[in-house]
């Protein structure tokens, strides 16, 4: 009997020990993305960041290349959450996209030689006309003089206000030449009185863009200073600032703690007027704001008209085994049915088909064709190397000054330094390096 | 000479442990010499690792004396070393109501099995799940603390987004969290060791609940006591991540930031692999350091 309960012991730690190198084996073949399932067939990996309007856009489009390309197999991998860090991951793991989704991190990636080099490819494609392309945004995606990338949408920054509330407190819509002064005068009408201490509803939610003022963290010409502790920035801390200390027009910052789908509800609620949103909102807002009457306008001017931008692009890997199917692929991203498809979430950088997306649009915002006017003056967080962290550092010390751990000089003045510092130590960021 | 049963009997144990061993290998061991060998190099993935030598841990420990005032080179790294302690004044009351709660599940009455299956729910949920379920409860505007607090005519703080609260307000989750889960299973397992013959030669001197908790239930629960505080303690310095990555992404003003984020934050979204792992390597051997002394001063009371 003994014997016997031995023997089965045995055989199960066999059988283990099998299923171990069957899986071990199936992991490490599942994972190779470069396996064709067809030896005929090319096979492309493309990654996106996972998102609820914009996966069947990305799978229409893609299914419409393969029926149009039947050598190439398109693979679509919708990356939910995290998706910079994911892709590092795959990067690390030799596994990495041969097309990948771009944003703002584009230059993290660029700086380290990620991408392939598409400067002529883009040059000498007669269908790519570069000219038509909104200037400072294809200046993103260039470094050293060469082309890695080209956006497909320009994500931009604006006011959405509720037309209903202005029509009932008797305050004329604002236009998109409003200035700062007309904005506090509209903030503080709209702002209803206290309860409890605190407004029944406010004015304005959120905070007047930097850009407006004039102010920069790093400089935008290419010199790539630490402009962070400028009378500019101070300016745009002390004005956020007073827009909830002094004229309670807004929410003060620990209050505010708004994520998802509660941004959405606190506009249709009716307990703010104006408030912040960004281009990739906007299906949101059309699905959740339902009978309300709203509109959006450009941020008002303090120094100057700015307006906060970034982009999503295209980039193809570096290390692709297909690079000409890859570059069949990316430029049906830069084709006119898929930047208008877009449209719903970002503005095309493409300035005919931005056109026509205006065009075609129909309903809901009413001034969409304002975004036209707003990309001529957008003030984008500049590309820098390592980005995510300077603006993690910025993040961090902006945060102090609006929960009242230290004043904007304070601050400023000690972010500054330690950006120095961390320069000078040259673990964090190499701008002087990268030129 | 070594018998052949002998060896027969070695290379039985050993196929036994193989399939642990292999894991233990492969999952810890590996990447943890792998890690320690990272925090000499500067790495950032998609370049080859280049050797620094002790460069990372002088960037991260260093110090630097400017006009007499001395000033780290990554106060960062101190003040969230700071956060993870300071998020550990939850172990003990965790473990003080655990053991509460195990002494009130320890007793012999109807339906006991549902109300211990019921403190232990937390412990199975998903951490995520929980995280934004007391997000909601947090929430200033919509949620059912500051609502029930309003009724009472208090102004609730930001819980989460306010620099002191937003500490306190993660320290009550864990304790929601923890005080029904393996800690309680612990201090059960512990009560049902202790022998009724004590509590009985107790009940014929005279002593009351308090007299008996105090001289029979508390020493004689002195080993699970101590394996639960060493445990949570380890668990403290590496913990803080789901809360900070879920709820309050390391703020306000990095005040939830643990070492843990930390480094996610270095090896992730900076990509400085190196560094992170210079801090992995700081972080383990505080944690080595605190186990020694806990088990030198732990012992010694036990």
């Amino acid at each position: 009997m003994f014997e016997r309960q031995k023997w089965i012991y045995r055989s199960c730690i066999c059988l283990l020990l099998i299923g171990y190198i069957c899986l071990g084996h199936y992991l490490i073949t599942s994972t190779n993305s470069y396996r064709p399932t067809d030896q005929k067939k090319a096979r492309l990996v493309m990654a996106v960041p996972a998102a609820q309007h914009s996966d069947k856009i990305y799978t229409d489009i893609i299914s419409e290349f393969e029926k149009k390309n039947p050598d190439i197999n398109v693979e679509l991998q919708t990356i939910a959450g995290n998706y910079y860090q994911k892709l590092l991951v795959m990067i690390a793991g030799n596994v990495a996209p041969d097309l990948m989704w771009m944003g703002q991190s584009f230059s993290e990636f660029a700086d380290r030689r990620v991408f392939l080099d598409l400067t002529d490819r883009i040059t000498k494609d007669p269908d790519i006309k570069l000219d038509d392309y909104q200037q400072a945004v294809l200046n993103w995606y260039i470094r050293d003089k060469r082309m890695y990338a080209l956006p497909f949408g320009i994500d931009i920054g604006f006011i959405a206000y509720n037309k209903e509330l202005f029509r009932k407190v008797g305050i004329a819509y604002p236009s998109d030449d409003w200035t700062f002064e007309e904005f506090l005068v509209i903030a503080k009408n709209l702002t209803m009185e206290a309860e409890n201490g605190k407004p029944k509803r406010y004015g304005f939610h959120g905070k007047i863009d930097l850009g407006v003022f004039g102010a920069q963290i790093i400089s935008h010409d290419g010199k790539q200073e630490i402009m962070c502790n400028s009378p500019e920035m101070i300016k745009y801390f002390r004005t956020n600032m007073s827009l909830y200390k002094d004229w309670k027009t807004t929410p003060r910052p620990q209050e505010n703690m708004m994520q998802g789908l509660d941004r959405y509800s606190y506009f249709a609620q009716e307990r703010t007027a104006m408030m912040v949103f960004y281009t990739w909102d906007l299906p949101f807002m059309l699905a959740r704001f339902g009978e309300l009457d709203w509109d959006i306008v450009s941020n008002p001017k303090v120094k100057q008209k700015a307006q906060w931008a970034s982009s999503q692009a295209i980039a193809i890997s570096g290390n692709t085994k297909h690079p000409d199917e890859a570059w069949k692929l990316f430029k049906e991203f830069q084709s006119k049915e898929f930047m208008i498809a877009m449209s719903y979430c970002s503005f095309p950088p493409n300035l005919r088909y931005a056109e026509a997306a205006v065009e075609r649009r129909i309903g809901k915002p009413e001034n969409y064709r304002g975004f036209l006017k707003m990309i001529t003056y957008l003030s984008p967080t500049p590309r820098v190397p390592h980005l995510q962290e300077l603006m993690a550092m910025y993040f961090n010390a902006s945060e102090k000054i609006w929960v009242e751990r230290a004043t904007p000089e304070e601050a400023m003045t000690r972010l500054e330094k330690e950006l120095k510092e961390k320069i000078t130590r040259n673990t964090v960021l190499k701008i002087e390096g990268n030129k | 000479m070594i018998s052949k049963k002998i060896i027969h009997q070695n290379l039985t144990a050993w196929f036994y442990l193989l399939p642990n061993l292999s894991g233990f290998l492969l999952f810890s061991l590996i990447p943890v010499v792998f890690a320690m060998t990272l925090s000499f190099f500067k790495w950032d993935v998609f370049n080859d690792p280049e050797f620094v030598g002790f460069q990372n841990f002088r960037d991260l420990l260093g110090w630097t004396n400017t006009d007499g005032k001395l000033s780290f080179n990554d106060s960062d790294f101190w003040k969230y070393l700071y956060n993870t302690i300071f998020l550990m004044i939850g172990i003990p009351l965790n473990m003080l109501a655990s053991l509460c709660v195990a002494m009130l599940l320890n007793r012999k009455m109807r339906g006991i099995s549902f109300f211990r299956t019921i403190f232990y729910l937390p412990t199975i949920c998903s951490g995520v799940a929980v995280y934004v379920l007391w997000a909601c409860l947090y929430n200033p505007e919509f949620g059912a603390i500051n609502k029930m607090l309003g009724m009472f005519g208090i102004n609730g703080p930001g819980w989460l987004t306010d620099y002191y609260w937003a500490k306190p307000s993660i320290i009550m989750i864990n304790l929601w969290a923890a005080m029904g889960g393996t800690n309680m299973l612990l201090y059960l397992a512990g009560l049902h060791g202790i022998s009724e013959e004590l509590y009985e030669a107790a009940n014929m001197d005279g002593a009351n609940s308090f007299q008996k908790f105090i001289h029979i239930t508390i020493p004689m629960l002195a080993p699970t006591n101590f394996f639960i505080f060493v445990m949570s303690v380890i668990a403290g310095f590496q913990g803080g991540f789901d809360a900070a990555f879920i709820l309050t992404q390391g703020g306000p003003a990095g005040s939830t930031t643990t070492l843990s984020y930390y480094i996610y934050n270095h090896a992730f979204g900076w990509f400085n692999m190196g560094y992170a792992a210079a801090i992995s390597m700081i972080l383990f051997a505080i944690v080595m350091c605190v186990t020694v002394i806990n088990w030198c001063f732990g012992g010694e009371n036990e």
